[in-house]
């Protein structure tokens, strides 16, 4: 049986991923892929708990949450292409001009 | 009668403003005429004043606004006008209005005309202040401020060195003194939470007698700096430096008063202690005494004129010490007169001999200066104590004040003082006026005055004549509504007609010697340096050198050594390695600002565990 | 099956009307500039116009109080954070107006994402449904990131990518944090949830505490709390300086105002955990901001370190947790927002797009060296403002400083606000840096005039109404006070 337990530790251990994978990637390509993990293990644990406790809003909430997620898609891949034609890289490391 | 009292008051602050707006610009004559018509406007208001209090015999009080109001520190803001200060408003009014006519002609060519007058003016609106409040607190005030327009005036060409040396001399000195007045205050306030006259006098039995004591003790600290009594007296010699007109209004008629004037309007609780009072007479004493050594020799026209004030002063706080109030306050009107008189004349000398001081080199200036010549002889005649001038009524009083008290060693100090006084005034007089004309010399023609300055000296001139036989009696009327009226009356006729008699005859033959001694002299005479009593007076008993080695050079030098030692060394090294500090964190935290993504994004994810670890360990503690 | 009500009246369009009038007026622009290409002074015409008739709108909620199917929840602090969002908006737009040509301002999109953005933050400060708060947030900050990335430079384009990506992982924690509060609670409204734990007597702490540990790393992120504030120097010398005025004031009063709701009843819990959480967070944002503020060269860099140092100072706010505090919040943002207003501004005036002061920066302090001996008037104004952020009398900070210093006594914080007097006390060392380069330097330049080429008269008339304002603010702090306080009451903070 899967209980509602199940899917938050879904939830968590891909939200720990994403989050790893924001801290270790370079790549921001790579990086974007795991804002959208961290958002998505919110979908999930958002979805479960809707069901559990009966009530829209959690569900709601899930949708709103693809929605930002794909205009976040958007805008970053917008600078993502920015950079792109500049750098001819998306390597993260060569965007430190400013620091201190 | 309250509009008159605000007319009186703040009509010299209203011209300071005007010539202070005027303060930087270049002479204008309207900076000079306009104070000096708001002066005589004040000078109305106070004798009409005077006239209120002389008749009706009731004093004329006014509270403007709570002035201070902290917790239950509650000082109003009050003005009085009864019998003592009636006299002091109308002294002083005189004086510098006649002083202002007087100074539009003296600092005619003085390119700080404008602020000249800003600064008088201000001195007379704080002086003014100081006699009117009706608490000491007010007094302190008005008394800060006419040492800080002295401190001003003194330093009034400040680009001279010995000019500012000497303000700021006068200035420190006061302010130790001050420090005394401000703990006696204090003292009152602490005894009784009150600093209003009248609250003060009517609870003085409630007094403990050693705080008397102290409360008297301190406040006459405060009365010794401001009347350069002994041995806070270097700074009024030295204060000459000021323009002449100042040392009349300031050095000799009104601001060195104060002191006397403070003990005068304390006398309630001078009464019930008497040592006190007897110490006062017996420096007085000493000071007019040692005062009038010191004039004997000097070379300086205005600082003999200024240790005659100072010998003048020590005469008012006998008088004052033996519980002759009336007699003190009555003695501070007169020589105000004659000496502001003496001191103008002395500044028309000055201008006609373009600014030389020493008398020896002036002789025979009668035929030129024929004006100055009478106005300032009849100064010292009235200084030297001549019947019927004024300085025989007042001074002749004190003399009689301390016989009738048995006190014989005063009586004869103050007796042989008076015949000093007669000596070195006559001494100035015959070196200026008479004899050979050994400025001729110098290649100086000296000229008169402007006439109107001689039409200002003259109302003073008057007063010096008619003030004691003209003003006595209803004087005496009016103040000993508030003062003690003792009557000092020598019981044996024999004797009393002896002692005038006889001090006339005395100052009479110092008189005469004065003029034997200097009509003849041809130039200063160097043999006399070698004398040893005359270099002991020429260097003023070696006090201001004994001052220098012993307080100004340690002081200094404990100055420095904190200076360099304990701020610089200490206090400076301590703040800049805060400040080092600081800065060297931040500069080791810049570095950790990379400014790479990643490492921002890491900070972020320990920022959020390190939260998430205080909160639950604090969650943990809460348990 | 109840059939779907639809009624007009129930719905209140009053509540949401501000936040169409802002949508309209970019859509407006979208769709002309499909048609027509214009020059900017028609865009900001219409931004103009767009933004007062908000104000108007706002003006006209006599009723204040839910709408919208209840998602709306318009109370005073709405009323009073929407009024700084959109006079603040108003007042940077005519920093467009420029003497020199910046690319950013020849498309129509710049001032429909400008619009867009008022609009985010206006819903994300009047509702406490967090579905729509996350919204507005992210409607804000997306237009946000664009815009920087639209001041067509490396820097810019750096800043907005770093600025992006960190919002991006703020955004999930904050998606996350919302999870467990709906977990816990079973309502994504603020109000159900302070009642539910209330109701509760806060017994699922350790998960409260998680929750609160995502909200504070989310919304610190937005309020460049320490050690989220990484971003905000980079993005602040990334962006172009009105941008980066803006960015100081506007997106900060709504997070500010998100926290309010959000912490204030968790703060205020017995066992006073996320209090000190927030104390310490507050302390370490208003020092670290203030050290590292001591050692930047670039005037903007400093001014952004300055801003973290100032949103830690108005974060102790929210942990005092009293009205006194609360009014000293909005009081202190505003009259911030004037000063800061007329410091971007000078730095605007003053930025020529060629001539090079630096390698790095666009405003060294070296830059301004002397300037008061070539322009006296642009001196004399720079540095009253920098003297009004560094708090000293009687200029406007000053009294935002004061009123959050004596709430932070009244409220028996006294270690704070002695932290916060020793805060405002380094904080007067870096501001006279600028002042001590203008005033006793030499001047670098032979020029006065470079210093305000990109100067137009819409420039300078903002200019002159920051400078009156940080000036008589002396005069307008009473009312001003007393009319926040109304309505911080009304709204039961």
């Amino acid at each position: 049986m899967i209980t509602l337990n199940h899917y938050l530790i879904v939830a968590a251990v891909l939200f720990v991923i994403g989050m790893i994978g924001v801290m270790r990637r370079k790549n921001l390509l790579m990086l974007f892929f795991s804002t959208e993990i961290l958002l998505n293990s919110v979908n999930i644990g958002f979805v479960a708990l809707s069901h559990y406790l009966n009530d829209l809003s959690g569900q709601i909430f899930a949708f709103f949450i693809i929605a930002i997620a794909a205009s976040e898609v958007a805008v970053g891949l917008g600078l993502l292409i920015l950079l792109y034609k500049r750098k001819n890289t998306v390597d993260l490391d060569v965007i430190q001009n400013m620091h201190g | 009668m309250e509009n008159l009292l605000y007319t009186a008051l703040f009509a010299p602050l209203v011209g300071s403003i005007f010539a202070g707006v005027l303060g930087g610009r270049s002479k204008m004559m309207i900076a000079g005429l306009v104070p000096s018509i708001l002066l005589l406007v004040s000078l109305a208001a106070s004798l009409v004043l005077l006239g209120h209090v002389l008749s009706t015999g009731t004093a004329v009080a006014v509270t403007m606004f709570d002035w201070i109001n902290i917790g239950n520190f509650n000082v109003a803001f009050g003005f009085q006008v009864d019998q003592v200060t009636a006299v002091m408003i109308c002294v002083v009014t005189v004086v510098s209005a006649m002083v202002h006519i007087y100074s539009i002609g003296y600092m005619d060519h003085d390119k700080g005309f404008n602020r000249f007058f800003s600064y008088l003016s201000l001195f007379v609106f704080s002086m003014m202040f100081l006699v009117m409040s009706d608490n000491f607190l007010g007094l302190f005030v008005g008394w800060e401020g006419v040492g800080v327009c002295s401190y001003l005036l003194v330093g009034f060409w400040y680009h001279k060195r010995s000019a500012s040396w000497a303000a700021n001399e006068a200035f420190i000195m006061n302010r130790v003194a001050d420090l005394g007045m401000l703990l006696g205050i204090a003292l009152i306030y602490w005894q009784l939470g009150t600093v209003k006259y009248d609250e003060v006098f009517a609870n003085v039995d409630k007094l403990d007698m050693t705080v008397l004591l102290w409360i008297t003790g301190l406040l006459f600290v405060g009365a010794m700096g401001k009347s350069a009594q002994f041995p806070l007296h270097t700074w009024l010699a030295d204060a000459m430096e000021g323009p002449t007109p100042v040392s009349a209004l300031i050095h000799a008629a009104t601001m060195v008063t104060a002191g006397v004037y403070l003990v005068v309007r304390a006398n309630e609780l001078y009464a019930p202690v008497p040592e006190v009072g007897y110490f006062i007479a017996c420096l007085g004493a000493f000071v007019a005494m040692f005062a009038a050594s010191m004039a004997l020799v000097n070379r300086d026209m205005k600082r003999i004129i200024a240790y005659s004030t100072l010998s003048q002063l020590g005469y008012m706080f006998v008088a004052a010490g033996l519980g002759a109030y009336w007699v003190a306050l009555f003695h501070l009107m007169t020589h105000a007169f004659f000496k502001a008189l003496l001191f103008l004349g002395a500044g028309n000398v000055m201008h006609a001999m373009h600014d030389e001081l020493d008398p020896f080199k002036m002789g025979g200036l009668r035929k030129a200066m024929k004006g100055t010549f009478i106005l300032m002889t009849l100064a010292s005649v009235a200084l030297a104590g001549i019947w019927p001038l004024a300085g025989f009524f007042s001074k002749d009083l004190i003399l009689e004040v301390a016989f009738v008290e048995h006190h014989f060693i005063l009586y004869t100090v103050l007796l042989l003082t008076a015949g000093l006084t007669a000596f070195y005034s006559f001494r100035l007089v015959a070196l200026i006026f008479h004899g050979e004309e050994r400025y001729k010399l110098f290649g100086i023609h000296p000229h008169e005055a402007y006439r109107f300055m001689l039409i200002a000296m003259s109302p003073l001139a008057i007063l010096a004549v008619i003030a004691g036989f003209g003003f006595k009696g209803d004087y005496f009327a009016m103040v000993t509504q508030m003062l003690p009226a003792t009557e000092y009356h020598v019981h044996s006729p024999v004797v009393y007609w002896t002692m005038v008699f006889g001090t006339q005859i005395f100052v009479g033959l110092a008189i005469a010697y004065a003029y034997i001694k200097y009509v003849k002299v041809k130039a200063f005479d160097p043999a006399i340096e070698s004398n040893f009593f005359y270099k002991l007076l020429i260097n003023q008993y070696y006090i201001p050198a004994l001052y220098e080695k012993f307080i100004t050079v340690p002081y200094a030098k404990l100055s420095r050594f904190a200076w360099k030692q304990i701020d610089q060394r200490i206090v400076d090294a301590i703040v800049d390695l805060i400040a080092t500090s600081i800065y060297k964190l931040g500069e080791v935290s810049k570095r950790m600002h990379t400014g790479n993504l990643s490492t921002m994004l890491r900070l972020m994810t320990l920022g959020f565990v390190i939260v998430l670890v205080i909160a639950l360990a604090l969650q943990m503690m809460a348990k | 099956m109840e059939p779907v009500k639809f009624d007009l009246v129930a719905l209140n369009l009053n509540t949401i009307m501000p936040m169409l009038i802002t949508l309209g007026g970019a859509l407006f622009i979208l769709i002309i500039d499909l048609f027509k290409k214009l020059d900017k002074q028609f865009y900001v015409t219409v931004s103009m116009a767009t933004m007062l008739l908000a104000i108007y709108a706002i003006f006209q909620i006599n009723s204040a109080g839910r709408g919208f199917f209840d998602v709306m929840l318009v109370d005073g602090v709405a009323v009073i954070s929407q009024l700084i969002i959109l006079g603040a908006s108003v007042l940077f737009m005519p920093l467009a107006l420029t003497g020199f040509r910046f690319r950013e301002f020849k498309f129509a999109e710049y001032f429909a994402f400008f619009l867009f953005m008022i609009a985010g933050f206006q819903f994300m400060v009047s509702t406490d449904n967090l579905i729509l708060i996350f919204l507005g947030l992210e409607t804000g900050s997306l237009a946000l990131y664009a815009l920087i990335a639209m001041h067509n430079r490396q820097k810019s384009l750096e800043s907005a990518l770093k600025y992006f990506t960190m919002g991006a992982f703020a955004a999930g924690l904050f998606a996350f944090g919302s999870m467990i509060f709906y977990g816990i609670t079973g309502s994504v409204e603020i109000g159900q949830m302070k009642t539910v734990i209330e109701g509760n007597n806060f017994s699922n702490m350790p998960l409260i505490l998680l929750g609160t540990a995502f909200m504070i790393a989310a919304l610190g992120f937005k309020l460049s709390i320490v050690p989220f504030h990484t971003w905000t120097p980079d993005v602040y010398e990334g962006a172009s300086a009105p941008l980066a005025g803006y960015m100081s004031i506007v997106p900060k009063i709504a997070g500010f105002v998100v926290a309010l709701r959000f912490f204030d009843f968790l703060a205020m819990a017995d066992d006073g955990v996320v209090q000190t959480l927030l104390w310490i967070a507050a302390v370490a944002t208003m020092t670290i901001g203030n050290i590292l503020a001591l050692v930047q060269d670039g005037v903007k860099r400093m001014l952004a370190y300055s801003s973290v140092s100032h949103a830690g100072f108005v974060m102790t706010a929210i942990l005092m947790g009293t009205t006194q505090a609360h009014v000293g919040m909005f009081l202190y943002w505003t009259l911030f927002l004037f000063t800061n207003l007329g410091a971007f501004a000078m730095l605007w005036i003053s930025r020529h797009p060629s001539k090079q002061f630096d390698i790095r920066y666009d405003h060294p302090f070296t830059k301004f060296s002397g300037m008061v001996k070539i322009n006296p008037v642009a001196a004399v104004m720079m540095a009253i403002f920098m003297l009004s952020l560094a708090g000293i009398p009687p200029f406007a900070v000053y009294w935002g400083k004061l009123y959050l210093i004596g709430a932070a006594i009244n409220s028996d914080h006294l270690y704070l606000a002695l932290i916060m007097a020793i805060n405002s006390a380094i904080a007067v060392y870096y501001y006279l840096k600028l002042v001590v380069f203008m005033f006793l330097k030499d001047p670098s330049q032979n020029d006065g005039t470079i210093y305000n080429m990109n100067g137009t008269f819409p420039l300078r008339l903002v200019l002159i109404v920051a400078a009156v304002f940080v000036i008589a603010s002396i005069a307008t702090i009473e009312p001003l006070s007393a009319f926040i306080q109304t309505h911080v009451v009304a709204s039961g903070f």
